[in-house]
């Protein structure tokens, strides 16, 4: 199991150098961030002074060895555009994308899991194809188009729900159901196809010719070995949080770190989107290492040292 | 560093996130990264300043002229053409409970005059250039001295650039507090500190600045509790967010956006022509634009009043010349500049043996209002003169040797031709030797309107600095916007036509709640 783990952290750690350098290379080609850092067409001079200030007329290698040495030392640099440490602005918003994403999971989960379940049970029933259905819809609506037709309902006419803002949990109701729908969508359609592959196996039947309670046939014997294909497709959504949460960030200006990515690419930001793509990979990293983990704990059938 | 991040990080979990009641609300299209008068000519900076730091000397906004009136200083005369003394009022605060003297105006000033940063260098060349020295004669006695005889005192007194922020205040943010260093500019840009009627309580750069009356105020007090300024990006939320209650003003309502705004209950539109011009820069140092026939053909081809009618509803102004209403005695709509005239463009063109290479205009999708469709109607102008326009979108600014033409913006920084023609196009200003490398009489006729204290000598300058431009056409002035805000019916306020651009003055006097 350790020599396992080691391997995996081993894997990850090379999958984050890569990411590292590949970001630290393309940001640089991307164009010059001093132009970004003083109103447009300012003067050049003061361009170069600012760009000695931060160290940005140095050689790229020169720059990439200073990025190197500071993350050995937990500097991740500071924000060209805030002046401010990268850290610092991190930490102010990963809490609101954090907050945003898990309402959206949760309600992603608890209504997903019973959907799909439903819709396998009743396959060709009208319930199950009502929900796949609503579940293809649902996949295929852009999460902009949902938004901005829930703001107009529930904001603009109905003056039920605030439009922008994160000060309160009322804040992230929209953004949290515009983000839940896909992930919703994938959850009902994942859900449904592992309990039909579940429902029409051997040891089901025997578990009914016991004379088991259907509740406990599905409760516990179908949906226990469903949820291995179910949590893979959980664990790729957490792994996805800070893009799936862009543009809903940037609609509802929930204040995260999908819409603070955004506008560091825009005004060329290195050291904003570096430390940004870097936790992006981070936890693509931790997050599969979770689930694999995971597996074994549903699952003890699969031994995760083998694989 | 790791103890602010802890705080920061456990802060926002633990539910603190939601800023301080504000008695209003402001969506902004944008929101400024740093909150530094000293430091920041831009358009979305300007929404920041007026509410919390005082200039020395104030003057009556809710009309275009310079009525000036005291501020921090209760009293100037210029003892000579190069000089300024000024006596500070007592007993004004900074919101950090320090009392300001003199030390602080000259601390204010000499950090641009001395260039102590790079960003302080470009404030200098636009503002202060002009000034050698300030002086503290006591605690409440400044001495200014220019290097040529200034006849702007009192307007650049005024300037936002020039408002006073504490010296031992920002000098002991870091390091060592008897040295001022670029960081504690930089932590005073997070944590700005000023004399104003409100105080700044909360920043989170490019998302919210939030402001509370500060009760030691020495004038007039603030008639808002406090207010918020929240950047939100997207328009249709801004909207939404003005309808709904959340907000009560939004600022930067496109032209399109006005009859929704006016057909909703409780809401209207304010709105006033901005001292901003958007202009059209031709790059006379590019080779293809050099023959000054080309870059006059260019200009004389564009029809900038059927620009305002289609693009502003008629409601942004045409400039006759390089001139704002603003300038009092200087302000001279009697040039004739600029002007629309095809069949002279063709004339041109032809005497220029203009060869119909393309003619590549770059502009931003959405940084101007309106940008890219005048770049796009402005193409076919030019298409009806034979001129072929490659139309490039960018959100480049990109180097200036290889721009041809592009839109850009020349806002009034203060109220005088210098504020605004001549931070691009005064000797050593921002586009010359860059873009436009005027001959050598130039400087002279610069110097006779600049640092002329006579008026009439001061105008006449100007004319022959437009009637040299007029033949060689470097910029072409399209209008002065009119810029939109979207404002709840239970706040009486509207922008006023004193300020420089995009002003949001909730001074005493300036707004009121009315429920």
């Amino acid at each position: 199991m350790l020599d396992y783990l080691a391997k995996r952290a081993l894997g990850g750690l090379v999958t984050i150098i890569i990411v590292v350098t590949a970001v630290f290379f393309a940001t640089r080609l991307s164009g010059n961030a001093v132009e970004f850092m003083l109103p447009p067409g300012s003067d050049p001079a003061v361009q170069a002074a600012l760009a000695a200030h931060y160290g940005l007329d140095q050689s790229i290698w020169m720059q990439f060895v200073r990025y190197i040495q500071g993350m050995f030392v937990g500097d991740f640099g500071i924000s060209l555009n805030e002046r401010r440490s990268v850290l610092l602005i991190f930490a102010e918003r990963l809490p609101n994308t954090i907050l945003l994403f898990s309402y959206a999971l949760a309600l992603a989960v608890v209504i997903g899991v019973p959907l799909g379940i439903i819709a396998a049970l009743d396959r060709k029933g009208p319930a199950g194809s009502s929900i796949m259905t609503l579940a293809f819809v649902g996949y295929a609506t852009p999460n902009f188009v949902l938004a901005i037709l829930m703001i107009l309902v529930f904001s603009f006419q109905l003056h039920w729900l605030p439009s922008s803002g994160a000060s309160s949990p009322l804040h992230f109701l929209m953004p949290a159901v515009v983000l839940s729908l896909p992930m919703l969508a994938e959850i009902v359609r994942f859900t449904r196809n592992a309990m039909l592959d579940v429902l029409a196996q051997d040891y089901l039947r025997t578990a009914r010719a016991k004379g088991l309670s259907e509740r406990v046939v599905i409760g516990k014997h179908a949906l226990r070995n469903a949820a291995v294909p179910v949590v893979t497709i959980i664990g790729l959504q957490v792994a996805g949080m800070v893009a799936r949460c862009v543009l809903v960030e940037a609609i509802f200006a929930t204040k995260g770190v999908g819409d603070l990515i955004v506008f560091a690419t825009i005004g060329r930001d290195y050291p904003v989107l570096q430390f940004g793509v870097i936790l992006i990979a981070v936890l693509v990293v931790v997050v599969s290492l979770i689930v694999d983990l995971l597996y074994a704990v549903i699952d003890p059938r699969v031994k995760v040292a083998a694989t | 560093m790791t103890k602010s991040v802890l705080l920061a990080l456990g802060a926002a979990l633990f539910g603190t996130t939601a800023l301080a009641a504000a008695e209003i609300t402001i969506g902004t299209q944008n929101m400024s990264s740093y909150v530094d008068p000293g430091r920041d000519h831009s358009n979305v900076g300007s929404q920041n300043y007026v509410n919390a730091f005082d200039p020395l000397i104030q003057k009556d906004y809710t009309q275009a002229g310079a009525i000036f009136s005291p501020g921090l200083a209760t009293e100037w005369e210029q003892t000579s053409p190069t000089t300024m003394e000024v006596t500070l009022r007592e007993g004004v605060k900074f919101h950090d409970g320090s009392e300001m003297t003199a030390e602080d105006v000259v601390f204010s000033f000499h950090r641009i005059i001395d260039e102590l940063t790079p960003e302080y260098k470009s404030i200098k060349t636009q503002f202060f250039g002009n000034f050698a020295k300030v002086e503290a004669l006591d605690t409440y006695k400044v001495l200014f001295t220019t290097h040529k005889p200034e006849p702007l005192f009192e307007i650049l007194l005024n300037a936002q650039q020039g408002y006073i922020v504490p010296k031992n205040y920002i000098m002991g943010l870091t390091g060592d507090p008897a040295v001022a260093e670029i960081a504690d500019f930089e932590a005073f840009a997070l944590k700005p500190v000023g004399t104003g009627p409100y105080q700044i309580t909360a920043f989170q750069p490019g998302e919210n600045l939030t402001y509370a009356r500060f009760d030691d105020y020495y004038g007039d007090k603030a008639p808002l509790d406090g207010f918020e300024m929240r950047r939100i990006a997207e328009m249709a939320t801004r909207l939404t967010a003005l309808a709904n209650g959340e907000v009560e003003i939004i600022t930067n309502v496109p032209p399109d956006q006005l009859a929704t705004i006016e057909s909703t209950p409780n809401l209207r539109v304010e709105g006033a022509v901005t001292p901003l011009f958007h202009v059209v820069i031709f790059n006379a140092m590019n080779p293809k634009l050099a023959d000054s026939r080309i870059r006059r053909a260019l200009s004389l081809a564009i029809d900038r009043d059927l620009l305002n009618e289609a693009l502003w509803l008629g409601e942004a102004v045409v400039p006759s010349s390089h001139t704002y209403a603003q300038f009092g005695e200087l302000y001279m709509p009697e040039l004739d500049t600029f002007e629309y005239d095809p069949e002279k463009a063709k004339a041109l063109l032809a005497e220029a043996g203009y060869d119909g290479s393309p003619i590549r205009f770059d502009t931003d999708a959405v940084y101007y209002t309106n940008g890219l469709l005048a770049a796009q109607a402005i193409k076919e102008m030019w298409a009806t003169v034979g001129v072929n326009m490659e139309l490039n979108v960018t959100n480049e600014w990109g180097d200036l040797a290889n721009l041809e033409t592009r839109n850009w913006s020349n806002p009034m920084y203060f109220a005088d031709p210098a504020g605004s023609y001549g931070t691009m196009w005064a000797p050593g200003g921002a586009r010359i030797g860059n873009t436009w490398q005027p001959n050598a009489a130039y400087e002279g006729m610069w110097d006779r309107f600049r640092y002329s204290t006579d008026v009439a000598e001061r105008k006449a300058a100007y004319a022959e600095i437009m009637a040299y431009v007029k033949e060689e056409a470097p910029v072409l002035p399209l209008y002065q916007p009119y810029e939109s805000y979207g404002v709840s019916t239970k706040v009486e306020w509207k922008p006023l036509p004193g300020h420089i651009p995009y002003v949001l003055d909730f001074r005493a006097g300036s707004i009121a709640v009315t429920e």
